[in-house]
């Protein structure tokens, strides 16, 4: 008859199988950890990242986009996303004064600025971005290790555009009649013009974001002078006359837009006459000139909008006696002389460790 | 007649659970292998490029009014039948005048079988 | 006093032990390697250059002027476009330059049939690495053909 056993003793054969059978379980569990070794995920993640970091890069204008992040009037806070493009219609193209403002220092820190901003995510990665056109090689970031993850793309850099003018084949702008010589000469930058939709935002110049410089060169074509200045009424022999000033109008008010015109400052313009730097006061004879004058101006500065109309008027002195230049140009993508920004080729590399 | 002993079902059914538990974590593994693989499939898959190719292009056409050329628009529908593996279409909207300007309104379809397009693009003429 | 019963819980002991381990060996004794050309990342890098450097070629390079790529068809200067192009794809200003082979047809439509018409390449063909095709849609006039037509630019492009 067979009784339950209650005793509760086990029988040795029991006992044997049992703990054989423990041990196996224990080395089995002992080894699942190990299981994953060889599939950490992080550095296949690299190169998605850097490739991420490349589009958002080369293929997006950033946030905020209008205004667009590199104008003064946008606050660091404010800037969501760093992308180079000039709009979202141009990928591939981006603006030279974004890559400035990105590669500046003092505006934006590695790592941290970065992170938030092109490269987004908990992980802390490391990365270095280098963008080389023309002779800039513009790079942030770390040193690059053994294994890193990689894209590099292929773009084109608007360059700042000139506007351009060139006496010797600019005859409208010499008096050639009485009461026409004025001892003024306007540049405008309209705007209802310059940001023309039916021209590819590849090839505009928008006065509202970007630089532009302002080339008067030849000069001693419109000078009072018989020897060089084919004009009738050219009776004297200046050799070079004086810059008086140069003032910025908007929408033809009758005073002048107010602006640091008497102080040196390189964020805002740059000007030279005939090679050496000066205000846009010059004071005395730093103003004389014979050949070319440059001016920049830096976007931002200048209360241009999508309507605006901003004169750039070029003050001489003495009058008539100097110079007989006179009249005004309209910047614009046709004619002659068009405003056409250069494209320079460049690449754009990521690197994310 | 002799008694089937049941006695040490426990040990081996025990047995044969782990062995389907690391049977279980293996396929898991297998699946962790595909991430990377997976992300730049995702990548090639979605044809940007291929979009915005024939989108500058028809976008060009529409500039230069030849987007009624019919020898164009048949050589364009083969070549990216066979190139770009894609059919696409496109028509002329409607157009209005706006300021000084004429805005033109062009239909673009495409679809290569995993993703589809459709756009209606702003173009404006002087 | 070595009893004989219970030997078949012993062996079920054993054979359940021995299964966990050969189990345990397979899973991790099978190959799983894991290599990066499996990930078709590479693939995806020269897709997005090749793809950017025909977009960069085919931008003119002022309002109203023709493209660098319409140009080189227009001409039919199949060396300068070779040497554009695998200067382009190649050129790496922070080290050594990468080292992408390419190949190059022109596909257009000629009385309903698909013609070819190569159009330059420059490299070796190892056969080692994968190789991805871009194309671009450009319009010219291809030598030996009258009028403007759309074209098909298709270039193979693969790492030495």
């Amino acid at each position: 008859m067979m009784q339950a056993r209650e005793s509760g003793v086990l029988s040795f054969d029991f006992l044997a199988g049992f703990t054989i059978f423990i041990i196996s379980l224990i080395m089995v569990i002992s080894m699942l950890p190990g299981i994953f070794i060889g599939s950490s995920t992080i550095s296949i993640d690299y190169d998605a990242v850097a490739y991420r970091t490349g589009v958002v890069l080369a293929e997006d204008p950033g946030d905020p986009d209008n205004p667009s992040w590199e104008m003064p009037s946008v606050q660091k806070e404010d800037i969501r996303r760093l992308g180079l493009t000039v709009s979202r219609e141009t990928p591939l193209i981006l603006s030279s004064s974004k890559i400035s403002d990105f590669y500046n220092s003092d505006l934006f820190t590695y790592p941290d600025d970065y992170l938030d901003r092109i490269i987004f995510g908990e992980i802390p990665y490391s990365f270095n971005i280098s963008l080389s056109y023309g002779d800039n090689i513009n790079m942030t970031g770390g040193k690059i290790p053994e294994q890193y993850g990689y894209i590099r793309r292929v773009v084109l850099v608007k360059d700042t555009p000139e506007i351009l003018v060139d006496a010797p084949s600019r005859p409208e702008f010499n008096a050639t009649e009485e009461g026409q010589a004025s001892g003024n000469f306007t540049v405008s930058l309209d705007s209802l013009v310059l940001l023309d939709p039916t021209v590819n935002p590849a090839h505009r110049y928008d006065p509202r974001a970007e630089p532009a410089w302002i080339n008067i060169t030849g000069m001693k074509t419109y000078l009072n002078s018989t020897v060089t200045n084919p004009s009738p009424l050219a009776i004297g022999d200046s050799t070079s006359t004086l810059l008086e000033s140069i003032r910025f109008y908007r929408n033809n008010a009758a005073s002048p837009v107010p602006f640091d015109y008497d102080i040196l400052n390189n964020e805002k313009y740059r000007l030279f006459v005939d090679g050496s730097e000066t205000t846009l006061t010059p004071p005395g004879e730093e103003g004389r000139f014979s050949n070319n004058i440059s001016l920049m101006i830096n976007p931002g500065y200048l209360p241009a909008d999508q309507r605006s109309l901003i004169d750039v008027v070029y003050e001489f002195s003495g009058g008539t006696s100097d110079i007989l230049i006179f009249g005004n140009l309209g910047a614009s993508y046709t004619g002659s002389e068009p405003v056409a920004p250069e494209l320079i080729p460049g690449v754009l590399e990521v690197a994310v460790w | 007649m002799e008694k089937v002993d049941g006695s040490g079902q426990w040990i081996v059914i025990m047995g044969f659970l782990v062995s389907v538990g690391i049977v279980f974590l293996a396929i898991i593994l297998n699946q962790f292998v595909l991430v990377g693989q997976t992300t730049s499939e995702g990548v090639l898959e979605f044809s940007k490029n291929d979009i915005r190719d024939i989108r500058d292009e028809i976008i060009s056409f529409a500039a230069e009014d030849e987007l009624e050329n019919s020898i164009y628009r048949d050589d364009m529908q083969a070549l990216a039948l066979s190139g770009k593996g894609a059919i696409i279409g496109y028509e002329k909207g409607s157009e209005e005048i706006i300021g000084s300007f004429t805005r033109l309104r062009v239909g673009i379809h495409f679809n290569n079988g995993v993703t589809e397009y459709d756009e209606i693009a702003s173009i404006y003429l002087p | 006093m070595v009893e004989d019963t219970g030997q078949l819980y012993t062996i079920e002991g054993v054979t359940a032990g021995l299964i966990m381990l050969i189990t345990a060996y397979f899973v991790m004794g099978s190959p799983l390697v894991y290599t990066p050309s499996a990930s078709h990342i590479s693939d995806m890098q020269l897709e997005q250059i090749g793809y950017d450097v025909l977009l960069v070629m085919d931008t003119p390079a002022q309002y109203g002027a023709d493209s660098e790529l319409a140009g080189y068809i227009n001409s039919d200067d199949i060396p300068g476009f070779t040497e554009r192009f695998v200067q382009l794809v190649n050129d790496r200003p922070t080290c050594v330059d990468d080292s992408i082979c390419m190949k190059a047809a022109i596909k257009y439509m000629l009385g309903g049939t698909e013609m070819s018409y190569d159009f330059g390449e420059s490299g070796v063909y190892t056969g080692k690495e994968p190789a991805i095709k871009v194309s671009r849609f450009v319009r010219g006039r291809l030598k030996g053909l009258g009028s403007e037509r759309v074209m098909l630019m298709e270039v193979t492009l693969w790492r030495r």
